[in-house]
């Protein structure tokens, strides 16, 4: 299993996320796969095990990977490659909703609207 | 076979036989008839047998263990870590017997009746000492275990590469699980099963907990990024992480765990060996002349990408003049 990183001077926390999620869209990894522990994954970068970490809490909140102690992140079993896709269209519209001076609040009343 | 190896374990047990011979063919027309060739506590004598089965037991016993060994030692190959070991074993069994024929036949000599032989408290002794000296010649003899040759500076023109994508590659993978492995961890839990049956769950217990180690040792994490390679234990324990800076090249080699003195994590001759299966292993190079050695899935992968980031690495250091 191969991660890459896009080193376009984003947060590393960022770009790691980005790379398993490009993974996952891509079907180079899928559902029930393990990804490297987070100390592996911190060594072999040379990033702090915090930084990874908070990729990886990130993925989670997303639902996209579970962590358990003892037996590492794997992507979530069921995980749809395609809701990675949603994810990424919600960041982008909060990310130009901030530019534009909409609270992720609003934001959220504006997409209940529309829906 | 090396030279060192021929004499150690050919030309000087050979020589201990020519001599257990000797001792056989001067002093055997002086034994009783039968004559003792078994002590029980006290070096009271309470085994006998006929001259012919003198010549069995002292010399043709050692001719066979010798073979035996010699045969063993062929097999397990010279660069086996415990090679020089192997080497001793047929000089230290054949002492052995040359000890056990002058300790036994000695106080024989000229005596019409067996029966009444005690072994003299030297006898055991001594005949301890004629194998640990022998087995020491014998190491001594077979010379130390060939040294891996000296580190090369870079990756090789032939060794496995890949195209570098754009960006920050990281790449995992875990150790396969050889046939011989499978086999021993799926018979264990039948072995224990059996033991509680037959022997209660004491020793059962003990079973199951070999069981664990062996699947515990069993799989490793391999993390491979642009800081160098992680390898780690299932259970987090043991683990090693070389630094990209201290590397110099990767390779694809065939590996046997017998060479590093079986599966699982290994250290021997240099080599830091994790091994699960005989077969392809991902094989890193240090500067230092140290040496990684892991076996993989696909070893090609990994060190196709290992040798793309250090070339990138190399091209990185000229780009910027360092060194």
């Amino acid at each position: 299993m191969q991660l890459v990183l896009d080193d376009d001077g984003r947060p590393l926390y960022a770009q790691i996320a980005t790379a398993v999620r490009r993974a996952l869209a891509e079907g180079r990894i899928g559902p029930g796969d393990r990804l490297p522990a987070g100390r592996d994954l911190a060594a072999a970068l040379g990033v702090t095990l915090a930084t990874v970490q908070r990729a990886y809490r990130e993925l989670a909140d997303d639902g996209l990977v579970v962590s358990h102690v003892g037996r590492g992140t794997r992507i979530t079993p069921g995980a749809d490659p395609g809701m990675t896709d949603l994810h990424t269209e919600v960041r982008r519209l909060v990310a130009q909703a901030a530019r534009l001076g909409v609270s992720a609040n609003e934001l959220a009343t504006m997409v209940r609207r529309v829906g | 076979m090396r030279r060192s190896h021929r004499l150690a374990m050919v030309v000087l047990p050979a020589l201990v036989l020519v001599a257990i011979a000797a001792i056989l063919l001067a002093v055997g027309g002086r034994l009783p008839d039968p004559a003792a060739v078994h002590f029980g506590p006290g070096g009271r004598a309470d085994g006998f047998a006929g001259t012919p089965s003198l010549v069995g037991v002292f010399l043709g016993f050692p001719v066979v263990m010798w073979a035996l060994f010699a045969v063993v030692s062929r097999v397990a190959g010279q660069h086996a870590i415990g090679a020089r070991a192997l080497a001793a074993l047929p000089l230290g069994i054949v002492t052995f017997f040359l000890g056990l024929t002058l300790a036994t036949l000695l106080p024989q000599v000229d005596v019409a009746d067996a029966a009444g032989i005690t072994l003299p408290g030297w006898s055991i002794p001594v005949t301890v000492a004629a194998a640990l000296v022998g087995g020491a010649i014998g190491a001594w003899a077979a010379g130390p275990s060939p040294t891996p040759p000296p580190a090369t500076t870079g990756p090789r023109p032939d060794d496995p590469r890949t195209d570098l994508p754009g960006g920050v590659p990281v790449w995992r993978g875990v150790t396969p699980t050889g046939p011989t492995l499978r086999v021993v961890a799926a018979l264990l839990p039948i072995v224990g099963i059996g033991t509680w049956w037959v022997a209660g769950y004491g020793p059962a217990l003990v079973v199951f907990l070999a069981t664990v180690v062996v699947v515990a040792s069993s799989r490793y994490d391999v993390t491979i990024g642009p800081a160098g390679v992680v390898v780690r234990g299932a259970l987090g324990w043991p683990r090693t992480t070389q630094k990209l800076s201290t590397l110099v090249r990767a390779e694809v080699a065939d590996v046997r765990p017998f060479d590093y003195g079986g599966w699982g994590w290994r250290y021997a001759g240099g080599t830091t060996a994790v091994l699960t299966r005989r077969g392809p292993a991902l094989v890193v190079e240090r500067s230092d002349g140290a040496r990684l050695a892991v076996s993989l899935e696909h070893p090609q992968e990994a060190a196709a990408l290992l040798n793309g980031l250090l070339d990138r690495r190399e091209e990185h250091r000229h780009a910027t003049g360092s060194r």
